[in-house]
């Protein structure tokens, strides 16, 4: 099966970072393309990440608390 | 390839607004969250959600539970209620004679970056005080629009699937008492103020139709009151 990587999206052009506040999922989860899977935020901005495919989730890369980069990889899902 | 001699025009959106009028805070973020996933979706233009809530104090993704002041039994004394919020943002008051803006927008639309989207809401709530002969304010570091040191509207966003939720709050003629229970987002060192302590009392009809004449020529965009929106069964006119 095929991994696809879950990036942090670049909803914010010079704002490189957001904080990641909150997984949603846990490795194992079954998820759909467009499930939030975790929370970040940012100065005045919450932002969800979602998952870009239906698939399980195979890794979590990151930790809760984590400052994570744009475009950072941040989880893989098993589609 | 485009006509010689022909300026390229940009497509104007089409906004839809709706107000919910004096709603309970929790009802409304229902209504503003099935609104943001049929925007998200594409079942509807994108929305601008008016409303007056009771008092609640709500504690964004940033919030600090020192921030609040008040006792619990203080706030239930007052009527004042808690609410944790998914959007940005720190500590924030609504509370009636306040107006409250949900911006439910694809806010790649209208600015490049979430930030840029964040600006010009302020920049709505900046136009709107000038036509009350008011200068509103950005103070460096801090988001919102101040008149003097004292902020009058604040804002918080939260971003999903590319459409924005919340958005800003506007204050008219609240009780400003009740800021005595919080540090409004985190700002100890700043005030806050609304159009009435500064010697306006406009009704809030007025400045919500102002906000949505301003909202037009920032953002470029058509807005258009929404009609079909059924709420628990019956249709509610804008």
């Amino acid at each position: 099966m095929a991994r696809i990587a879950v990036n942090v999206p670049d909803f914010a052009e010079g704002a490189k970072s957001v904080k990641l506040r909150q997984w949603l999922v846990k490795i194992g989860d079954d998820v759909a393309k467009d499930d939030v899977i975790a929370e970040a935020s940012t100065d005045k901005i919450r932002v969800d990440i979602e998952s870009p495919a239906d698939g399980k989730v195979a890794a979590l890369l990151a930790e809760e608390g984590d400052r994570v980069e744009v475009g950072q990889t941040i989880a893989e899902i098993e589609g | 390839m485009r006509a010689k001699g022909r300026a390229a025009v940009k497509l104007a959106n089409t906004v839809e607004w709706l107000d919910l009028g004096e709603i309970n805070y929790d009802d409304a973020l229902s209504i503003q969250c099935e609104l943001h996933e049929a925007c998200w979706r594409n079942t509807r233009p994108d929305v601008l959600i008016f409303q007056r809530n009771e008092p609640v104090i709500t504690c964004g993704a940033d919030s600090d539970q020192d921030h609040i002041l008040w006792e619990d039994e203080r706030l239930q004394g007052a009527g004042i209620k808690k609410r944790a919020v998914p959007r940005g943002g720190g500590v924030s008051y609504h509370g009636p004679g306040q107006m409250v803006v949900s911006t439910v927008l694809h806010f790649l639309r209208y600015r490049k970056t979430a930030h840029l989207f964040l600006r010009a809401v302020e920049e709505v709530i900046i136009r709107l005080l000038n036509s009350y002969g008011i200068e509103g304010l950005r103070i460096e570091g801090k988001s919102g629009v101040f008149a003097g040191n004292d902020k009058i509207a604040a804002v918080g966003l939260a971003l999903s699937h590319l459409v924005t939720m919340h958005g800003v709050s506007l204050n008219i003629c609240p009780d400003m008492n009740h800021y005595d229970a919080i540090i409004a987002c985190g700002l100890s060192d700043t005030g806050v103020t609304s159009l009435e302590l500064l010697g306006r009392t406009p009704p809030y009809d007025e400045v919500r139709d102002v906000f949505i004449s301003n909202f037009a020529d920032v953002f470029e965009a058509i807005p258009v009151p929404m009609k079909d929106y059924g709420i628990q069964g019956k249709t509610r006119d804008a």
